[in-house]
């Protein structure tokens, strides 16, 4: 009862005019960051905390939050119009959306999208308003084990992101592995492959990887075919129709959960999850051979699980002022700059600023669903674009979004790389997912393997001994051995159509 | 030579074999850190091993399939060939001229010319696309969002 009337109490101050037009001010720049590749919520918070000295607390915050889940709703567009994953969190919908474009459905993916990130964001808000403080202790029993136990879980999705090629999945995963270990070790700060270079000093970040596998490898297909239309037919659809709506519902409910769930953990980003939902929808849904050539489902499932993790990860951050990923952290700076430390004494201290924040919270996915359902029409009719002209366009922007990372030039030479390395593993049957989950899981990964194992002065049974860590590690084996079934399946389902049709 | 799937497993499995065993050796260079239980090598070179032998399973198993590996690779034709290293060969220029002139310079360098080149327009069409991915990269990404894009000579409009 205390939480309904602290949170009516919230939103009374979050509707006035003033803190609802930051508050759309914040969805907008997080959808724009969102929409463009490379630029991440962390770059924009930052860049926008000067203006917010000039704010008080309570707009000053809900804007940064709202560019915060608002580039979540944003990530989509470019993956699934033109394959574009401006981070890693979208890449599996790329793998699925672009294809619905290239069917024509852009728009109706687009659009489930959308609604899949209002009803899984708003399922998250609705765990923070209710369950944060017993949530967030239990976010706190994780330790170096339970993080190695949980990304050695999230690797295992490798077995069913390839496919019907495992051996090539695993090759794939493991170069994306070996790329992660250029640079400084994560503890002792030795060098690692560099061969001399300074540059690989400073690692290969996975970003203009995944600009290069996607997007710049597309514009190398499509010049190759000297491809004029990426449509065949001038038919597109522009909105979900029922049919979509009810067959995704189902997808989206579970991603809020599982999206609200891994967000309480801090690191565990949302990229870690989107794939964990792909997963997860892959082994639920009704139709999993339609999944990498465009599953609706899919879509929806990823990108709710990406908004449950943005509002999960408030948690964390309102509870004990611990962010989970480098956004929150700056976010947490917002809040320090006005002298507030988030935690149980913000909570006794300041409950109307926060009950506002989370209520805006609430509202800022409404702002998000109004904005972004109107423009999916307008976006969709971007598959409508010549490639001629699209393809210089998608060049320039991943080129920019794979510079403004870290302002590397380097940077700019790995995005034509991989674009080359992309362009030979679509030629010659390597799945790409699983080299982008290795790439981002390593460095989390290896640290917390060290970590645990100076802990246990060497000993591998500290996976096994502690609860959540040894559940993650029955759940990975489940998952293996489930991903090796399904693919059996699967092949055994084509033997079987290809002796019918002959 | 590399025209069937056979083929070219055979060839990416001795690549990515190659590329394994670089790894693992350059990792036996790997100086040793401060403390810790494992040595700074550890994964690098475990990497590289586990590379190495999935190479050569790749290989043996194409080198010994019975079926499937007579399936064709989609490569491209002699006039792809000839677009897909024109395209590469763009991208590479627009980078290094990125370097030497940023982003705004080697845009309208490269936008015109793609679209020209890949699609056949009027000047009128690529300058038009040209101009207004320049205009959009320094108002937003420079204006309003404040990257530091390098722009090369065009540093006074910064």
């Amino acid at each position: 009862m205390e939480a309904w009337s602290s949170l009516l109490d919230g939103f009374s101050a979050a509707l006035s005019w003033y803190n609802l037009l930051f508050a759309l001010i914040g969805c907008i720049a997080g959808t724009l960051v969102g929409v463009l590749p490379g630029l991440g919520p962390t770059a924009a918070i930052a860049m926008l905390l000067p203006l917010a000295t000039m704010l008080d607390p309570a707009p000053a915050i809900i804007m940064m939050a709202a560019i915060y889940y608002g580039a979540m709703y944003g990530g989509s567009t470019t993956s699934i119009l033109v394959n574009i994953p401006g981070e890693a969190s979208s890449v599996p919908t790329a793998l699925e959306g672009y294809q619905l474009t290239l069917q024509g459905r852009g728009g109706p993916a687009l659009g489930i999208s959308a609604i899949s990130s209002f009803v899984a964001g708003t399922m998250g808000v609705v765990g923070l308003t209710f369950f944060a403080p017993v949530l967030a202790r239990a976010a706190l029993a994780f330790g170096p084990p339970e993080y190695f136990a949980l990304t050695f879980l999230g690797i295992s999705l490798v077995v069913s992101l390839s496919g019907r090629s495992l051996g090539k999945g695993l090759l794939s995963a493991l170069l994306g592995l070996l790329t992660a270990m250029i640079g400084l070790d994560p503890l002792s700060g030795v060098a690692r492959l560099t061969f001399g270079s300074y540059q690989l000093m400073a690692g290969i970040d996975f970003v203009p990887i995944i600009m290069g596998l996607f997007a710049i490898s597309e514009v190398l297909v499509n010049a190759e075919k000297k491809t004029q239309m990426l449509l065949d037919s001038k038919s597109i659809e522009w909105l979900p129709t029922w049919q979509d709506i009810k067959d995704t519902w189902a997808a989206t409910i579970r991603s809020g959960f599982l999206g609200f769930f891994f967000g309480l953990i801090p690191g565990c980003s949302p990229a870690v999850t989107s794939f964990m939902a792909y997963d997860m929808e892959k082994r639920f849904s009704k139709h999993p051979e339609k999944f990498g050539k465009g599953a609706m489902d899919a879509v929806a499932s990823v990108e709710g699980s990406n908004n449950a993790t943005a509002s999960g990860g408030f948690v964390p951050l309102l509870a004990f002022g611990i962010p989970s990923g480098p956004a929150l952290a700056v976010l947490l700076g917002g809040f320090i700059m006005y002298g507030l430390q988030p935690g149980p004494r913000l909570m006794q201290e300041q409950p109307h600023l926060l009950w506002t924040i989370i209520a805006s919270m609430y509202i800022g996915n409404v702002i998000l669903l109004i904005l972004n359902l109107p423009l999916v029409g307008l976006w969709a009719r971007m598959a409508l674009v010549p490639f001629p002209i699209l393809g210089p366009f998608i060049t320039v922007f991943t080129l920019i979004g794979a510079f403004s990372l870290r302002y590397s030039f380097f940077d700019l030479w790995v995005a034509l790389l991989f674009g080359v390395v992309g362009y030979l593993m679509r030629k010659l049957e390597f799945p790409v997912a699983p080299l982008v989950l290795a790439t981002v899981l390593a460095s989390m990964m290896e640290t917390s393997f060290m970590q645990s194992i100076t802990m246990s002065r060497g000993s591998l049974l500290i996976f096994f001994t502690r609860p959540i860590s040894a559940a993650f590690m029955l759940l990975t084996v489940f998952s293996v051995v489930s991903g090796m079934l399904l693919i059996r399946k699967a092949k055994a389902k084509n033997i079987e159509l290809e002796e019918s049709d002959s | 030579m590399l025209g069937t799937r056979r083929s070219t497993d055979i060839a990416t499995g001795v690549f990515l074999a190659v590329l394994g065993l670089t790894a693992a050796v350059a990792s036996t260079g790997i100086d040793e850190g401060a403390g810790g239980q494992l040595h700074p090598r550890t994964f690098p070179m475990l990497l590289g091993v586990l590379l190495v032998i999935g190479g050569a399973v790749l290989a043996i198993q194409a080198a010994v399939a019975k079926s499937g590996g007579s399936k064709a690779i989609a490569w491209p034709d002699r006039n792809g060939w000839k677009l897909l290293l024109i395209a590469m060969a763009s991208l590479v220029v627009f980078v290094a001229v990125t370097q030497l002139l940023g982003f705004i310079i080697s845009s309208l360098m490269f936008v015109p010319w793609f679209i020209r080149y890949f699609g056949r327009y009027s000047h009128l069409v690529s300058w038009s696309c040209a101009i207004g991915i320049a205009a959009f990269i320094y108002l937003v990404f420079i204006r309003l969002l404040q990257l530091t894009l390098p722009i090369g000579p065009l540093s006074f409009l910064g």
